[in-house]
């Protein structure tokens, strides 16, 4: 059991201590671009799956860490960045700041790449009902992004927002991961 | 209980009948393997499709019986120090549909010495887990998860059902779904809850901390909450009950939504945010130790307690 998630206060005077921004010990994008590499253009030679299912595992674990360590830096000053769910829509709110930068568009691409191949390695019915709740997640995303244009300051929906958020990248990464069974533990 | 027991006999029934009956086994082949295990070390299981029975028992060994398809190449029993690998190695076609055939699947009871912990990987692979006192890791894309957890539980699947019968030294039990229902009974602790679409019904014993969170599934969460414990549910569009075992608990209680109704047993009302179309309800029970927080957009939150 974690005793600090008994003391609230004392968690929140922690996290206020800790330093605004964390560089990484060294560059990591040029080893997960390389990985991502690999994984984009993974052959079907039963020879090259475990290395390359490897280096997917790899790549999706590195992508969810970056992802959450970027969605855990402090706000900016408001919410601008369109995900690719709901491209297009310009809404402004306050709270949540959905990550920016060509790294985090970059991270984002791959993965939701990576969850595509492996969306298809799932039977259909699996497939329809992985692909539903993706749309049932779009939906409330946009659902939430509309009511932000009524109250744009409502600290409800900038959590619901940030939860729908972290949500549509969970989705990926389960798919991503859970599949990495099929990818890795068989040969033709 | 009874639907539970009725499931798990015809489970191990029809495992039994596959294993025995050459007539159903068809071309399929039979499994017994055996390796000496610690008795509390870590066993890993693996399977793409079929079924899978965990048993604790007595015996510090690993024992694998039960039957495999055409599709399945081998199953593996290794070890290395305290740790047992039960490994199920499917000849995969390419564009193959995992667990769409099947002669790729392993119906396999896995034995394992009671007090191990048990790590099981599967892709559309049922599990049933009982008897098994270690902690346990689970991961599934569309297979459903039976299990009895005497300690610490991870589970996480895509469309799979989890349903988990949890002891009282289970501390941390953290389940995530995509569209997959939750039923957990039991435990306490550290309870943490995620789904998309699917529904949760919980009931578990006095926690220090529940976190569910929801896209559209509605929960029904009972549970009691330490003095200085944290309750927090948030959800789009999903409902969310909860009901409050051995009174109102001290607590502050904060509850959030931009259109849902929020509403309590014992008589709070509402109220209307002052600059948007949202409502709240807030208010401090007794000394206020503990915290229980909901957000949503759209679904509706009860709090009740068993009093009320």
């Amino acid at each position: 059991m974690n005793t600090d998630r008994r003391m609230p206060a004392s968690l929140d005077t922690q996290l206020a201590a800790l330093p605004r921004e964390v560089a990484p010990a060294r560059d990591l994008w040029p080893s997960i671009r390389a990985a991502m590499g690999t994984t984009a253009s993974a052959a079907p030679k039963p020879s090259r799956r475990w290395p390359l299912a490897f280096a997917a595992g790899v790549s999706v674990a590195t992508a969810a860490g970056l992802i959450g360590w970027q969605a855990m830096r402090p706000p900016g000053p408001s919410i601008e960045q369109a995900t690719p769910a709901s491209a297009g829509r310009n809404v402004l709110g306050a709270g949540f700041a959905i990550p920016e930068g060509n790294d985090y568009l970059a991270t984002r691409v791959s993965l939701e790449k990576t969850y595509r191949e492996r969306l298809g390695l799932l039977k259909p019915t699996t497939r329809r009902r992985v692909e539903a709740d993706l749309a049932v997640i779009r939906a409330a995303n946009a659902d939430i992004r509309d009511a932000l244009v009524a109250d744009p300051q409502s600290p409800v929906l900038n959590r619901l927002l940030q939860g729908i958020w972290q949500q549509e990248f969970d989705l990926y990464v389960s798919v991503a991961r859970n599949t990495d069974l099929a990818v890795i533990r068989t040969r033709s | 209980m009874k639907p539970t027991i009725v499931r798990n006999t015809f489970f191990s029934l029809a495992l039994t009948v596959t294993a025995l009956s050459p007539a159903v086994a068809g071309n399929k082949r039979t499994i017994d393997e055996h390796r000496a295990a610690d008795a509390a070390g870590q066993v890993e299981i693996d399977n793409v499709s079929g079924r899978i029975e965990v048993v604790g028992w007595d015996q510090a060994e690993v024992a694998v019986s039960g039957t495999i398809g055409s599709q399945v190449e081998k199953v593996d029993v290794t070890g290395s120090g305290n740790h047992t690998t039960v490994h199920v190695e499917v000849k995969q076609s390419p564009g193959m549909h995992v667990g769409s055939e099947s002669s790729s699947d392993a119906n396999l009871v896995v034995h394992v010495p009671k007090g191990s912990s048990v790590t099981t990987t599967l892709v559309s692979a049922d599990l049933s887990v009982r008897g098994v006192t270690g902690s346990q890791q689970i991961q599934t894309v569309s297979g459903d998860i039976d299990a009895a957890v005497a300690r610490d539980a991870r589970v996480r699947s895509v469309s799979g059902d989890v349903k988990l019968v949890a002891g009282p030294e289970s501390k941390v039990l953290e389940v995530g779904t995509v569209s997959g229902d939750i039923t957990l009974n039991g435990g306490g602790g550290d309870v943490t809850l995620n789904t998309v679409s699917g529904d949760g019904h919980v009931t578990v014993g006095t926690t220090s901390r529940v976190s569910v969170k929801t896209v559209s599934g509605d929960f029904a969460v009972v549970a009691g909450l330490a003095a200085d414990g944290r309750l927090e549910a948030e959800s789009v569009s999903g409902d969310i009950l909860i009901r409050f075992t051995g009174g109102v608990p001290p607590a502050d209680f904060d509850l959030q939504s931009f259109s849902g109704e929020l509403s309590t047993c014992f008589g709070q009302k509402s109220t209307r945010e002052g600059y948007g179309p949202g409502s709240r309800l807030s208010f401090r029970e007794g000394a206020g130790t503990a915290k229980v927080r909901a957000d949503t957009k759209s679904g509706d939150v009860t709090i009740c307690s068993e009093h009320h």
